[in-house]
Parts: structure tokens; C-alpha cells; sequence
């Protein structure tokens, strides 16, 4: 599966840079996946649970994040989230 | 004189301890260096990535009426170059002071840029801030039980959260048109510069993007919503700038008053060694000249 970079970033410091192929969160409309080749998109993030899926064999990250912003680019995508607790 | 060498060694004793508690001071703040740094770029991280998506939404045609650029209000005019404005605008002022003291000048240095300018109320961060454009509270300060006063120390995103919103809120009535955060800029450990940093009215995004892509909700709601938490972003990012600059100021102050101290010692020794070895020599010439009568 086609893998992009994600950054999620708090105002402690980035908390995950990594390859990913999947991320699932809360958007203001509606429950989200993002997956490698997303048009740019911004959305605002709604606190709740977030999913990140590997390619490889390592386990999925869950963690409840709290609101911030999602920044989907041809490059990368990165979370801004006020707090993360995986 | 043996008055004078008694002097004198009470004189070097007094130094000697001022030699130990500015090391000690140094030490402490060598120690909250790298935890200071951590925390500023950490900041600087967060809230430069904030401000790639606000410059995206700024550029975007729909958010060009946002009363974040200020339209509603009246135009200041261009800064000059020691950040004097029109005296119409009605500015407000966040200066983020230290703590402490014993820093060198770097809290002289954010007050010294605050009295050159113009503004109409002023919102502290840090201890010293507060003492000094709070002086009613200056009371309360002494008591440690419930601070009354934003530590720059132990500033947390929350306290940078609300004051975002009380300024956005203000900005929104239109009782003030200009917010300035007043901070010290990190250069390198040996130097730091007070500097402002113009945070509302919004910038506009010069740049014409083609490529804006999706937003969800519509931008103008988006826009809306990421202008507190970039002001939110950019605050704590600065407070904790500022901190680390508090640190690097007050290790490099701490560093110079050891080796002045140090001379000090060096000087009072060497003036300690010749009296006593006067008193000596006089010693010494009054019993060879008591031998010879």
C-alpha cells in the first residue's frame, strides 16, 4: 500500500514523523480517512479518537486527540492538535 | 595595620561567597537550558506549522473580508522604524518579562522597547511584568499561595488560549485595532534582542494560491477558528522563547559577575599579601634596629 509523511504536531513538539498509509480522525463534518494521494484539503479536527495505520507489520497508533487542524498538501499531511494521549 | 588586614580578609570572605552563589545561580541556570531550549523549539515547531495553514487560508480569495485584517478599523499608519505608530490606533501591548531578577538587561531591554511606545493597556506575562505594569498587585505578588501573575516559567498553551480569545474578542468589538506581543528574540546564548512582534491585524497572504484545495467547514469559518489558535500558537511559542532567553541572559550574567568576583579576589589577595608582609618587614626593622642600639 502506497504510504505519505504525517506529522502530528502539539505544543510540546511533534509527537509522530513518520511513513504512514492511513489516518483516521474526527473532522467538523464527519468522521475522516486519509490515504496516500489526498487532494489538499484543510479541515478543522473535533476532539476524539485518532487511528494511525502502518504499512508495515507494527501495530496501529490510537490516541485521543484534542480539536486542532488537519493540513493535507501533494507532500505531506500534517495534525495540529492541542493535546495527544496515545 | 592590623586593622587593614582584618578588613581585607573580611572583604575577601564576602567575595568569596558571592563567588559561590553566582556559580551556584549559573549552575541552576545552565540546567534550565537545555529544557528552555527544548520547550522553544518545540513551540516554534507547532506554531510555525500553524502558521503554513493560516497563510494558505489567508491567501484564499473567500477569507479576503475576515475582520481579522482589520478593514473595519482605522488603518494605522506604516511602522517606522522603532515601531512608532499613528496615535490613532489604539494598541495593546502583551510584554513577556522574567520572573527574576539578576538577568543583565534583559528585563531592562523589554521595558526600555515598551517605553519608547505607544499603547493604550498593556497584558504582562512573567513576574516582573506584572510588577511593573501591575504595581496595584504588587502586593498579592509576595504571597506564594495563589500567584496572581502568569509565570513565563511555567506558562502552559491554556493561559495562551485565553488570552488569545480575550484579544480576538477585543479586536472583534473594535475596542483595539493593533495587538503587539513585546518578546526577546533568541539569537544565539550570547545574545538575545527585544523585539515586537505585530500579531493582529492579520497579514494579509501576498502570495496568490493556486492550489488551496478542500477546506471543511467554508474557509471564513475555518479562518475564523484559526486565527485564535494561531494568536494561541504564537504567544506560547514566544513566551517560551522569551524564557529560554531569560536563562541564556541570566547564565551569561552569572558568568561575568564569577570572574569579576574572581578578580576581585585576585586584586584583594594581592593587596592582603603585601600588608601582611609590610607588618613583617616593619617587624623584622624594629628588632634588628632594637639589637643594634
Amino acid at each position: 500500500m502506497k504510504t505519505f509523511e504525517l506529522k502530528v504536531i502539539t505544543p510540546k513538539g511533534a509527537v509522530i514523523d513518520k511513513q504512514v498509509s492511513g489516518l483516521y480522525l474526527r473532522g467538523s463534518e464527519g468522521d475522516l480517512a486519509i490515504f496516500a494521494g489526498h487532494i489538499p484539503f484543510v479541515t478543522a479536527v473535533r476532539e476524539g479518537k485518532c487511528t494511525i495505520v502502518y504499512d508495515d507489520a507494527s501495530d496501529d497508533t490510537e490516541a485521543e486527540i484534542g480539536a486542532g487542524m488537519l493540513n493535507v498538501t501533494r507532500d505531506n499531511v500534517t495534525l495540529i492538535t492541542e493535546t495527544w494521549k496515545a | 595595620m592590623g586593622k587593614d588586614i582584618k578588613s581585607l580578609r573580611t572583604r575577601i570572605k564576602s567575595f568569596d561567597s558571592t563567588l559561590h552563589l553566582t556559580g551556584a545561580m549559573g549552575l541552576v541556570a545552565s540546567s534550565k537550558m537545555k529544557r528552555a531550549c527544548d520547550a522553544m523549539a518545540a513551540g516554534r515547531e507547532y506554531s510555525a506549522a500553524i502558521s503554513d495553514v493560516t497563510k494558505r487560508l489567508a491567501s484564499c480569495p473567500e477569507c479576503s473580508k475576515s475582520p481579522y485584517f482589520g478593514i473595519n478599523h482605522p488603518k494605522p499608519e506604516e511602522d517606522t522604524e522603532d515601531g512608532s505608530v499613528s496615535a490613532k490606533s489604539v494598541t495593546r501591548l502583551i510584554v513577556i518579562a522574567g520572573d527574576r531578577g539578576l538577568c543583565g538587561g534583559y528585563n531592562a531591554n523589554i521595558f526600555r522597547t515598551v517605553r519608547d511606545m505607544e499603547y493604550v493597556d498593556i497584558q504582562p506575562v512573567g513576574k516582573r511584568a506584572f510588577a511593573r505594569y501591575r504595581p496595584e498587585t504588587e502586593e498579592e505578588l509576595n504571597d506564594d499561595e495563589e500567584p496572581l501573575y502568569q509565570s513565563s516559567e511555567y506558562y502552559t498553551y491554556e493561559e495562551a488560549e485565553a488570552e488569545a480569545k480575550l484579544c480576538c474578542e477585543d479586536f472583534l468589538a473594535g475596542k483595539i485595532d493593533r495587538v503587539g506581543i513585546v518578546y526577546n528574540r533568541y539569537v544565539s546564548i550570547i545574545s538575545q534582542e527585544p523585539d515586537v512582534f505585530w500579531i493582529l491585524p492579520m497579514e494579509r497572504g501576498t502570495e496568490r494560491c493556486v492550489d488551496t484545495g478542500v477546506f471543511e467547514p467554508s474557509p471564513e469559518e475555518l479562518f475564523g477558528n484559526i486565527v485564535l489558535k494561531y494568536f494561541a500558537a504564537k504567544l506560547y511559542a514566544l513566551v517560551k522563547e522569551s524564557f529560554a532567553c531569560e536563562v541564556a541572559a541570566r547564565r551569561m550574567a552569572m558568568d561575568s559577575a564569577k570572574k569579576n568576583a574572581q578578580q576581585m579576589i585576585d586584586d584583594l589577595t594581592l593587596e592582603y599579601n603585601r600588608a601582611r608582609q609590610g607588618t613583617i618587614t616593619q617587624e623584622i626593622t624594629e628588632i634588628v634596629a632594637g639589637a643594634g642600639k
